[in-house]
């Protein structure tokens, strides 16, 4: 499995606030969990790399934090998208599906392709 | 955006040092909570499945640390750790702390202010408009350094015919002082003469009033308009505004006051302060030296102009040039020089004479040895500090340090340390300035802002680049091998390195010491004065013929004052004069042998000075050959003169001037004697050609001979005699006013106020150079000895007797002050010709500006090994043992 560090920089910030969109707010533990879930288990996300990122997302403004009560009635740290955020999640999206679109076309590119 | 928000939050946690701790545990808990629950759901017992949860979260302590790296700016605060740490350790060195604070202090302060002083007098531009377009447009002579100013025609034919000029302006504005009756009686003040388009050409604004119109500069004597200074409208008429349309009596005249000139504006000549300008048209009632002074037989008028667009210096010379030519043959016996000198306004005279410009090169080279001094001091201390701190770098080391960290810690604290040096350095600067303002009350004297931060950044520079080397040095080591040798006595390679440290110090000091030594010495050579002193000759100036006297009158109270004055107790001679002994001898007229019939434009021009009986033994300068006036030499007797050596050399090589006939100007006289040049400035000056001509034999035509400065030679000090004197002269007949009483003494100071302000800065400096160098040994040395204690207290213990331990250390000290002197004096001697250059009336290898250092630095190093050395010695000796 890969490790969470290795993949692409900037890539798991993207994930991060995805996942946030997507299911709403979540803590840190859960939101670990899930991104690996996402990734179909072809990632591990440990703490001592999340947490740093979430820290630097909330300085950002892109996310935001309170504590508020868990399932099986523990408290936790919850994290949510901020409005801030959500621009950046769409900037970032569409950003990232041109980028992706340009390299599929060199990787699908053929040398009778070419004039 | 975002990122800046994200820097700001950073910034701020790091500076309030409010990490939330918090929130970091609940994390840290939260997560571990949720794995051990998982681990449970998986079927783990509970143990197991907390041991497994904490595993997985992996090292606990990376996580924190890297958790609070992002929190705040680690570097920032590793920055302010080690901030702190210095502040502590400086703290507890207070005596190092204090010396290296202090060198750098007076280095940078005392260097910042004199340069300020020598900023002030020779650079600073003019305040007017685009000064760097505003040029001096001198007429020299290529044989005879200085310049001679053009009469006023030569300046309208240059205005004229020059056309690399979009204007020119005359002006003389190193008159003798004009008398202005303000309301708290008359003072003597610096005046010019100036063109009415001075103001205009300059592009100035009136503070009050307004400047000369073109009409008031026509028609001579007509209008008696005036304009005065800021600084002596603001001092001597309270600011008053309703100044301006009154009339004010300067010598003697009503002027009306028509302006106030602009508060930063002294006038274009740097070190003599004008307070009043009058127009050319009024130049009479001004000059001392002639009755005509606009026609072509005066000289004394300076041009100053502002280069036309697209105009260089270059240019404008020559189109000067070939028009000075033009008028050298239109006017073949007019005394008008043969050279053209154009450049920009600002220096003060000492520049205007190339042989003069050795003195600026000698002020910045002294300059530089004062920082070089001070840097070598502090680096020397550093160095020492970081030898002796190589066992606490050790153990910083030895317990998980890095090296980069340490060397940052080093340098902070070196960085405090200069930045403290700055700032003390800038306080000593402003008052240093003070002092300096009140030595030179003419000079428009300030701290200059840019010298100040250039003294600053030197500071912090040498902090750093003295810093660097010990940091490097002392964090090289081996922990393990620095622990030990630290504990031991006195490591021997260790000793060695700091001793030898020493060494290299006094040498270095005593090459700085040395040149500075020889830089002074060639000055004073350089800048002997008159030979004589001139504090004990008073000078007067009587005016009969400012009261009507008829001649006969006038001539009676002449000598009336004369014989009265030599009859006063006090009083050992007296003689009249045409003009002080401190000013050039003027006019210049041509000399000749009899019989020479060759072209007079080519003939020697030489200076006049009407002089009385006695003028010589007044003054106290000694005749060569034949004799003085007497009182032989009178109106019906043969005509005579006195010539100086430079003149008796030109036209008698061999000797023999007196009893020879010569023609100075239209006169035929006899010489019959004697004197040796008069020399107030500088011997590198070549002395002007003087012929000395009688007082009483002169033509009484003038109304204006009747008038004299009488010199006063007295027993004691000129200036206190003067009350006396005048009372004295009063009594013979109070109408006649007496002016301008003072000092020769204080009018040389007044006349070359630049030599002074030279001399002042080459001894602050080469004081300042010997201070800092004191400090920086006595630090070395005792610091030296202080580390001994230990060994001391071994060998007292031993049972060494109290002399033999005290006669070990100071001998061993000694040697090491005296090999460095030996390598100090040896570095000088050979580094002599270097200098050679610079150098006047000594050699390279003068002995007493070679030994006075090193025979300071010697009593200085007795005094720095002793007292340390008996503070070592009275320590018990199990107190010294335990202090390591």
């Amino acid at each position: 499995m890969k490790k969470a560090t290795d993949v692409h920089r900037g890539t798991l910030a993207l994930m991060v606030l995805k996942t946030l969109d997507v299911l709403g707010p979540l803590h840190g533990y859960g939101l670990a969990r899930r991104i690996e879930q996402i990734s179909g288990e072809s990632l591990t996300l440990n703490p001592g790399t999340l947490y740093p990122l979430l820290l630097r997302l909330e300085q950002e403004g892109a996310i935001a934090s309170e504590r508020g009560p868990s399932e099986n009635n523990r408290s936790a740290r919850f994290y949510r998208l901020t409005r801030a955020g959500r621009k950046q999640l769409e900037a970032e999206t569409r950003a990232w599906e041109q980028t992706t679109a340009q390299i599929a076309r060199f990787f699908a590119v053929k040398a009778e392709d070419l004039p | 955006m975002t990122p800046l928000r994200r820097w700001l939050i950073r910034l701020t946690t790091s500076i309030t040092r409010r990490h939330d701790e918090t929130r970091l545990r609940e994390e840290i808990d939260d997560y571990i909570g949720f794995e051990t629950e998982a681990n449970l759901r998986r079927g783990l017992r509970s143990a197991e499945a907390r041991r497994r949860a904490l595993l997985a979260f992996g090292s606990m302590e990376a996580f924190k640390e890297n958790y609070r790296d992002q929190e705040g700016v680690p570097a920032l605060e590793h920055l302010l750790q080690d901030a702190r740490i210095a502040i502590r350790r400086i703290r507890q060195t207070p005596g190092f702390t204090a010396a290296a604070t202090a060198t750098l202090a007076l280095g940078l302060g005392l260097t910042s202010a004199v340069m300020s002083l020598a900023y002030s007098i020779f650079l600073r531009p003019l305040p007017v408009a685009d000064a760097a377009r505003v040029v001096f447009v001198e007429r020299t002579q290529v044989d005879r350094p200085g310049g001679w100013g053009y009469s006023y025609p030569d300046y309208l034919y240059l205005q004229e015919h020059a056309r690399s000029f979009s204007e020119l302006a005359a002006h003389n504005s190193t008159m003798p002082p004009l008398i202005v009756a303000t309301p708290g009686g008359p003072v003597g003040v610096s005046g010019a003469v100036v063109t009415a388009n001075y103001f205009t050409l300059l592009r100035l604004t009136p503070q009050a009033g307004r400047f000369f119109s073109a009409d008031e500069d026509r028609v001579p004597g007509r209008d008696a308009v005036a304009i005065l200074g800021y600084d002596f409208w603001r001092t001597k008429f309270a600011e008053d505004p309703q100044v301006v349309g009154t009339t004010v009596r300067i010598n003697n005249t009503p002027f009306t006051v028509i302006g106030i000139a602009p508060a930063h504006f002294h006038g274009i000549v740097g070190g003599l302060p004008n307070a009043v300008w009058i127009p050319t048209a009024m130049y009479s009632v001004a000059s001392p030296y002639c009755d005509a002074p606009l026609s072509r037989a005066c000289g004394g008028i300076g041009v100053i102009g502002r280069l036309a667009r697209d105009t260089s210096i270059d240019q404008a010379h020559a189109d000067v040039a070939g028009l000075v030519r033009q008028l050298k043959e239109a006017y073949p016996e007019a005394s008008l020089g043969n050279g053209v000198l154009v450049r920009p306004v600002r220096g003060i005279r000492m520049l205007e004479q190339a042989a003069n410009a050795p003195v600026v090169a000698l002020l910045a080279v002294a300059a530089g040895l004062v920082l070089l001094v001070a840097s070598a001091n502090v680096a020397g201390l550093l160095l020492a500090r970081g030898l002796r701190r190589r066992k606490e770098l050790a153990i910083r080391l030895a317990i998980g340090a890095s090296r980069g960290r340490l060397i940052r810690l080093l340098l902070v604290e070196c960085v405090m340390l200069a930045v403290a040096g700055g700032v003390a350095g800038l306080q000593i600067a402003l008052w240093a300035t003070d002092v300096l303002r009140a030595y030179f009350p003419n000079v428009d004297l300030s701290l200059e802002p840019r010298i100040a931060l250039i003294g600053f950044g030197v500071a912090l520079f040498a902090g750093v680049a003295t810093g660097i080397a010990p940091a490097l040095q002392c964090t090289q080591a081996d922990p393990a091998l620095a622990m030990k040798e630290a504990s031991s006595a006195a490591g021997r390679p260790r000793s060695i390195m700091r001793e030898g440290l020493i060494v290299v110090q006094v040498a270095v000091s005593v090459l700085l010491l040395g040149a500075g030594g020889l830089l002074v010495r060639s000055f004073v050579m350089l800048h002997r004065g008159p030979g004589f002193d001139p504090d004990r000759v008073a000078i007067v100036r009587l005016r009969p013929s400012l009261v009507g006297f008829t001649n006969e009158r006038a001539w009676a109270y002449q000598r009336d004052v004369i014989e009265r004055l030599e009859v006063l107790p006090g009083v050992l001679a007296a003689s009249p004069a045409s003009a002080p002994a401190s000013w050039r001898a003027q006019p210049v007229t041509p000399a000749r042998l009899p019989g020479d019939l060759s072209d007079p434009a080519h003939a020697y021009q030489v200076g006049t000075a009407l002089v009385g009986p006695r003028y010589f033994t007044t003054l106290g300068v000694g005749v060569v050959d034949g004799r003085e006036f007497d009182d032989r030499d009178t109106m019906d007797g043969a005509r005579v003169a006195i010539v100086n050596e430079t003149l008796a050399r030109h036209f008698w090589p061999n000797g023999g001037a007196v009893g020879r006939a010569i023609t100075v100007g239209p006169d035929r006289v006899a010489v019959v004697g004697v004197v040796k040049a008069l020399q107030w400035t500088s011997a590198l000056q070549h002395p002007d050609p003087v012929a000395y001509l009688n007082f009483w034999q002169q033509d009484r035509g003038n109304r204006f001979a009747q008038d004299s400065r009488t010199h006063i030679r007295v027993a004691g000090d000129a200036a206190a005699q003067l009350p006396e004197i005048q009372r004295a002269i009063a009594a013979i007949d109070p109408d006649v006013p007496i002016s301008e009483p003072g000092s020769l003494g204080a009018g040389l100071d007044a006349e070359f106020k630049d030599v002074r302000a030279a001399r002042t800065m080459l001894v602050t400096f080469g004081a300042l150079s010997l201070g800092l160098s004191t400090i920086g040994l006595y630090a070395a040395l005792a610091f030296a000895v202080a580390e001994r204690t230990r060994e001391i207290a071994i060998r007292l213990a031993l049972g060494a007797s109290r002399a033999d331990v005290g006669g070990l250390v100071f001998r061993r000290g000694m040697a090491i002050v005296s090999l460095g002197i030996i390598a100090g004096v040896a570095a000088c001697v050979s580094a002599g010709p270097f200098l050679a250059h610079l150098l006047y009336g000594v050699t390279p290898r003068d002995p007493l500006a070679i030994t006075a250092g090193p025979v300071v630095l010697i009593v200085v190093a007795a005094v720095a090994i002793s007292l340390p050395a008996r503070r070592a010695m009275n320590q018990s000796p199990i107190i010294a043992l335990r202090a390591e």
